[in-house]
């Protein structure tokens, strides 16, 4: 059961982490586009909401994994 | 429909905000028609496609929502951080909506809700590209 836990622990941050530093990127690059050309911003935040589509995909399946683990399978486990 | 997008846009924020009523609209459309279509045949499997494709479209209308609050590079700042503010309330509100459905939601398909939730998510990045795409064609 302390292995399952930690297994859901580990989905949940990792993904999390791996949002974040994604969008970090991802907003870095807005705010320096937008700065050096600041004409072409709306076609930036435009363009980085397709990408923010994609990026948190996989996490967010991540995270079904693990509330699946974590109300699913951790009950059915011996304590 | 057709014309609204085809139509110049009013504002700066119109000409780079895919049809989001529309995108958002027609997902809840199709999962409804699937889930009722389930239904008579499996009555678990049709609300799991339906509570699967839900936990998508909710949290990502949220994300839409606020990433397009404000717009333009005078914003930039705000827009940067509403991008963040959007991604941090679409990940807590997938958590939340898996975390009830797997807890409260008894008996449930899972393999039916996770199915609806990809292929939902797959329906909106590519409604997205396509809208866009659309929309990107109209206004040159």
């Amino acid at each position: 059961m302390g292995l399952a836990l930690i297994a859901v622990s580990l989905m949940i941050g990792f993904g999390a982490l791996g949002t974040a530093i994604g969008f970090a990127l991802l907003g870095g690059k807005l705010l320096e586009g937008s700065a050096r050309q600041p004409e072409l911003a709306p076609m930036l935040q435009g363009k980085m909401f397709l990408i923010a589509g994609l990026l948190d995909a996989v996490p967010m399946i991540g995270v079904g994994i693990a509330m699946y683990v974590l109300f699913v399978v951790v009950p059915g486990l011996p304590a | 429909m057709k014309k609204a997008i085809r139509s110049k846009p009013k504002s700066a924020l119109d000409s780079i905000r895919p049809p989001l009523m529309t995108i958002y609209g027609l997902q809840l459309g199709v999962l409804v028609v699937a889930s009722g279509i389930t239904f008579p045949i499996d009555r678990v499997a049709a609300y799991s496609l339906l509570m699967g494709g839900l936990i998508s479209v909710v949290p990502n209308a949220y994300f839409a929502r606020q990433v397009f609050r404000f717009s333009g590079a005078a914003y930039a700042r705000e827009v940067a951080r509403s991008f963040y503010v959007g991604e941090s309330g679409k990940f807590i509100a997938t958590l939340g909506l898996f975390g009830f459905s797997f807890a409260l939601v008894k008996p449930l398909n899972v393999f039916v809700l996770f199915s609806a939730y990809l292929m939902v998510m797959l329906m909106n990045a590519v409604m997205l590209a396509y809208f866009s795409r659309r929309q990107r064609k109209a206004s040159n």
